[in-house]
């Protein structure tokens, strides 16, 4: 193979690595975004979470709207 | 353009909540506490900032955004909208209230609106037939998320407000809905339309807010042109094509077009994205609209890489990451939860009675000597044999319950809410460029328009404001008997000039006041019929409740 072809092959190889390094680092960081947002949420629940849902939802927003 | 929000008001007393006139007693605190004029209804008030509150038909409150010239203002103006809901339901007057901009009511089964209006001159049919495709599948971003009011089941939608829509095209707004509102009340003069659209729902993502104006207003501003930008994209069954893409998170759904072609939802939003993108600097577009594509295009590239990706940014996809998150908290797979849903599917048909499915509580359902109970039972029995466990029935019912509660407190406003507390936290990531300084649009019209010179009229009008009435279209002085036109949106100065005269009758209606300049097709509502003596004989405005404007 001719030295330019290889070094072609070679660079197109790094460009790909390179490529897949980056969606794999967005991957990681929406994986940990979600994983924060979840953890959050948790949190957020556990505080708000009425004792009674049911009882909740019949006497909080039951006068209807359109 | 600009949003009407209908918001659920609950009030907390002794620790119990109590019904009363709730939406009545907000709009009675916002005209104690607010620079504000009356509307000529009686029943609301136009505030400062060129907004609208009043108390809707269904008995909630509604606050209409001033109108806007771009999407970054209606965000910065529901947001403004949002803090004076707030500040009026913690005010001082007792007892204190929560407001919720909440899309459904999960017991009565009704729905809170949150209705569009975006203003374009062509023939309103066009507009209706170019922007269908655009309606049904713009939920993959502007979904709010939710479950079915219509199921007992976990039934989780991108679109909880699809269910409602039970039409294509509809005059009503207040019962049978369709995706498409076809009445023309445009609330201007005569060679501007109102397109008015009941199909969206109340977000909290910016966002999704903003992407849901941006994006319908191209589509608007390109049939407006004749161009046509829905023209290949006919689809076969709108109806049944919206409720396939909101059951579906994982947007596979192929839908099926007039001309045969079989399209996701998200292959469609991208074919209108790519007619804006070749009109995005054309001079009959925003100028805003090449932000608009980038950030249409940026999300639509998102939604495709699967609901992870946009969930921290939309409301549908936060939504449910976090219902996964509790339902696996309380025990369930989300396998376990698609074995219940089939189960209390099956629950809900043996129920039926003349084909409306009723939908009785958790509690009734599990009482075994009740008559429903015994249904519940005997179906339960039957599925027993296919793997369902008959005790997990009552963790099952209190987990949607639960989920529910979720759903609704995502939408409480003020630091209690959901989502604001997510905010908080700073797990999101939906804020929006430009939308900021919300405290001065509480009280500073926008920069632009009628609604600027309605703003700034009501705040001098002010002082002696039993003399005034308001509407979109214009401050009557009933006083020195003059009118401060509005028809035209883009008036730019307060012109008042004395009102047209007719005999002894002085000014019959506002309609009356402004017909004599703008011709018939100027203003058409039914509502506005309120006549001068009774503005002159109502000291007091909340005594003329009665006569408030069902409005939609």
């Amino acid at each position: 193979m001719q030295l330019r072809e290889r070094l072609a092959r070679l660079r197109g190889s790094i460009a790909a690595d390179a490529d897949d390094n980056a969606a794999q680092n967005e991957l990681e960081s929406s994986r940990h975004e979600a994983d924060v947002l979840l953890s959050a949420a948790d949190r957020a629940i556990d505080r708000t979470l009425s004792s009674n849902s049911e009882a909740f939802l019949s006497e909080c927003v039951q006068e209807g709207g359109q | 353009m600009g949003v009407e929000t209908e918001y659920a008001v609950s009030a907390i007393t002794d620790g119990f909540y109590e019904r009363c006139r709730y939406a009545d007693r907000l709009v009675e605190r916002a005209y104690e506490q607010l620079v504000t004029l009356h509307d000529l209804g009686g029943g609301g008030l136009f505030l400062e900032n060129g907004s609208r509150l009043y108390v809707d038909s269904g008995n909630h409150p509604e606050l209409c955004t001033p109108e806007c010239m771009n999407p970054t203002e209606v965000v910065r103006y529901l947001l403004a909208g949002e803090q004076i809901m707030l500040q009026l339901a913690k005010g001082s007057g007792q007892p204190a209230y929560q407001v919720f901009k909440h899309n459904q009511d999960y017991l009565s089964h009704q729905g809170w609106g949150c209705h569009e209006s975006y203003l374009h001159r062509a023939n309103p049919n066009i507009i209706s037939s170019d922007i269908l495709a655009h309606l049904v599948t713009r939920i993959i971003f502007t979904g709010a998320g939710g479950f079915d009011v219509f199921r007992r089941g976990p039934e989780f939608l991108i679109s909880p407000r699809t269910s409602f829509l039970k039409r294509l095209m509809t005059e009503n707004s207040t019962g049978t809905r369709g995706i498409l509102h076809i009445k023309d009340e445009p609330h201007a003069q005569y060679g501007y339309h109102r397109f008015h659209l009941l199909c969206g729902e109340s977000l909290s993502s910016e966002l999704a807010t903003w992407l849901k104006m941006a994006t319908t207003m191209l589509v608007v501003a390109m049939s407006d042109v004749g161009l046509h930008p829905g023209s290949d994209l006919r689809l076969s069954e709108p109806l049944l094509a919206v409720g396939l893409i909101a059951e579906d998170p994982t947007l596979e759904a192929r839908l099926q077009l007039v001309n045969g072609k079989l399209l996701t939802a998200l292959e469609i939003q991208r074919c209108y994205l790519a007619k804006a993108r070749d009109h995005q600097r054309d001079d009959f577009m925003p100028p805003w609209a090449e932000v608009a594509c980038d950030r249409w295009e940026e999300t639509l590239n998102l939604i495709e890489d699967g609901p992870e990706a946009v969930a921290t940014k939309l409301d549908w996809a936060i939504k449910q990451k976090v219902f996964k998150q509790h339902a696996r908290r309380r025990g369930f797979t989300a396998d376990r939860l698609d074995h219940w849903k089939v189960c209390l599917r099956e629950v809900q048909a043996a129920l039926t009675i003349g084909g409306e499915p009723p939908l009785p509580s958790a509690t009734t359902m599990l009482d075994p000597f009740s008559p429903v109970g015994r249904i519940v039972e005997r179906t339960l029995r039957k599925l027993c044999g296919r793997g369902f466990d008959r005790d997990e029935l009552e963790d099952v019912f209190s987990l949607v319950d639960e989920l529910r509660e979720i759903d609704v407190r995502f939408g409480e406003l003020g630091a209690d809410g959901l989502f604001c507390q997510l905010d908080r936290a700073g797990v999101l990531t939906h804020r929006m460029d430009g939308v900021s300084d919300i405290e001065t649009a509480m009280t500073e019209p926008p920069s632009a328009g009628r609604a600027r010179v309605r703003g700034l009229a009501i705040r001098e009008c002010f002082e002696q404001r039993g003399r005034y009435r308001c509407d979109w279209q214009g401050i009557v002085d009933h006083d020195k008997q003059r009118i401060l036109d509005l028809s035209d949106p883009f008036v730019t100065n307060a012109n008042w000039r004395d009102a047209p005269v007719k005999g002894e009758d002085y000014a019959t209606t506002f309609a009356d006041l402004i017909y004599f300049r703008n011709g018939p097709r100027m203003f058409n509502s039914a509502a506005a019929t309120i006549n001068a003596a009774s503005i002159s004989e109502a000291p007091s405005f909340f005594p003329q409740a009665e006569v408030r404007e069902r409005h939609d």
